[in-house]
């Protein structure tokens, strides 16, 4: 199977009026999600808010994530998949999409061609 | 294939979140004070979120309560030390972050639950001021769901919460005054508060069981916690355990399929829930301890007497009809002498039961009048006297207030018609 990316991007108010109970079941949602994937689960980073971004030879610095991107990265998951559609697929179950947020899906390059 | 999946089989225990939600609160109160409570919500808030952001992607940690704690106290440290460089809070005298790290100790954390727990049941809070006040900060419940546990209307629930934070902060400080010897004598109203508390969950039972079990759940909760104070005789704690106990174990009988109240004699009691049951035992024993009997042991002792028989014909009314009238003694209310009379009417016949129930009037508690009706029909029904029962089951369901009891009264209206043809 190859690997994919799954870069997700936040809604960041999405859960400002939920409660302890209302946490606890979105985080419910998501361990069910990742069970669900079973042996196409691989791993996932959480990315931290603050950023950095350079940009150019000049290489100037600014604060905050990378300005192109409209969206904000909140994290990553990689997962195993034998196509790009399948790994959509799967990647349609994934909590995020209830509350406004968003997903791209990337096949990572193999170098063992 | 490598599966090394970490999140398998990892979901996390019932309420958790709630839980922990009350233990940062008690904590992060007792180091900012009532005033701050915003403050507070939000560093309860930004933790449970970094757990969102984190836990699905690396996994749950292994011990989802110290995780939490742990981020909620570098919050809570990151905030006291933008504070001595800003000083926008008036917390001075806590301000040191090893002091701040100590109450994030195990024992601390059940201290400052006490503490807060004590704090809820100022005697200048209504009672019903103490129940919203404990379901906000000890039990995790947003105001949304306050409101709907307890039929109030968000605005309501907003209201009382900042009447009796303000009331507390200008009359009391702050949390850290009532030293837990102190508080041993609000113990009492603290009782009365859990009480209420499980028994505005059973109320909600029909329309809406969820709740009512929430409820009676985070009562069981309190009252546990309650037994970590040390040196009191903790004879009553028990006791009052016992009969919520006990009244859990039935919630999965007494429920049909589409909403309906199940009477206690239809019962399915196979479907009792053993754990609770054997909890409701064990804290029965338990509450021997105590030197005196209260309400609560008396009732649990009632309530253990239905759950000890695995049939409604095997019931001992003798001896809850004497129960009962020990309770009286204590708890002269109506629906006390409601049971009493039910109760008699069993050991010496429906017409014993009758006189005993025409001594009863609901003038002070109109809303539960339809009972003394709905305990009249069934007598009735007993001496065959279908027409008589009918009509009384009628002007019950009249009077009920919520759906499922005049649905169950109607029921009983057709069982009555069905008897009289029978009988004919």
């Amino acid at each position: 199977m190859k690997r994919y990316m799954l870069i997700l991007f936040d809604n960041e108010n999405a859960f400002t009026d939920y409660s302890a109970e209302d946490m606890q079941k979105e985080f419910d949602l998501h361990m069910k999600w990742i069970e669900e994937l079973g042996e196409h689960y691989d791993s996932g980073e959480p990315l931290e808010f603050q950023a950095k971004s350079i940009k150019g030879k000049d290489k100037v610095v600014t604060d905050g994530p990378y300005i192109e991107s409209k969206e904000l990265v909140g994290g990553f998951y990689l997962i195993k998949a034998n196509s790009l559609e399948e790994a959509t697929e799967l990647a349609k179950g994934c909590p995020v999409l209830h509350h406004g947020g968003g997903l791209e899906v990337r096949e990572i390059m193999d170098m063992n061609m | 294939m490598d599966s090394k999946n970490p999140h398998t089989a990892n979901k996390l225990v019932d309420h958790l979140f709630r839980a922990e939600s009350g233990k940062m609160t008690a904590i992060l109160t007792r180091i900012f004070g009532f005033q701050h409570s915003k403050l507070v919500e939000d560093i309860v808030q930004d933790t449970f979120l970094s757990a969102l952001k984190t836990w699905p992607l690396k996994g749950q940690p292994d011990n989802p309560s110290a995780w939490l704690m742990q981020v909620a106290k570098n919050k809570a440290i990151n905030t006291i030390k933008k504070n001595n460089r800003l000083g926008s809070l008036d917390v001075d005298s806590i301000s040191q972050v090893d002091q701040i790290a100590r109450l994030f100790l195990d024992h601390e954390i059940k201290d400052s639950q006490l503490r807060m727990l004590f704090a809820c049941c100022y005697p200048d809070l209504s009672q019903k001021n103490q129940i919203i006040l404990m379901l906000k900060t000890l039990c995790g419940f947003s105001n949304a769901e306050i409101s709907s546990a307890l039929l109030m209307t968000p605005e309501a629930v907003k209201k009382a919460l900042y009447r009796s934070k303000s009331e507390i902060h200008s009359k009391y400080n702050d949390i850290t005054v009532p030293a837990i010897d102190i508080a041993k004598e609000r113990l009492d109203t603290i009782y009365t508060v859990i009480y209420l508390m499980f028994s505005e969950g059973y109320k909600r039972s029909y329309d809406d069981h969820l709740i009512s079990e929430d409820l009676s759940l985070e009562a069981v909760r309190l009252g546990t916690l309650l037994l970590d104070i040390p040196n009191v005789n903790h004879g009553k704690t028990h006791a009052l355990l016992s009969l919520i106990y006990f009244n859990i174990a039935r919630f999965p009988a007494r429920i049909g399929k589409n909403g309906e109240i199940i009477d206690l004699k239809v019962q399915d009691r196979r479907l009792w829930d053993k754990n609770c049951l054997n909890a409701g035992f064990h804290h029965l024993i338990q509450s021997r301890q105590s030197d005196s009997l209260s309400k609560f042991h008396l009732e649990s002792f009632i309530a253990s007497l239905h759950c000890s028989v695995d049939s409604y014909e095997k019931t001992d009314w003798g001896s809850i009809l004497s129960t009962y009238q020990k309770l009286m003694k204590i708890d002269d209310s109506e629906l006390i002498r409601l049971n009493a009379a039910i109760a008699l009417g069993k050991v010496e016949g429906p017409k014993a039961g009758l006189a005993a129930l025409d001594k009863i009037d609901f003038q002070s508690a109109k809303d539960k009048q339809y009972l003394l009706y709905a305990a009249k029909a069934e007598l009735y029904m007993h001496m065959n006297l279908f027409d008589k029962a009918k009509s009384y089951y009628q002007v019950a369901a009249d009077l009920a207030g919520s759906n499922a009891d005049k649905k169950y009264l109607k029921s009983k209206i057709e069982e009555c018609n069905r008897n009289n043809i029978s009988l004919n």
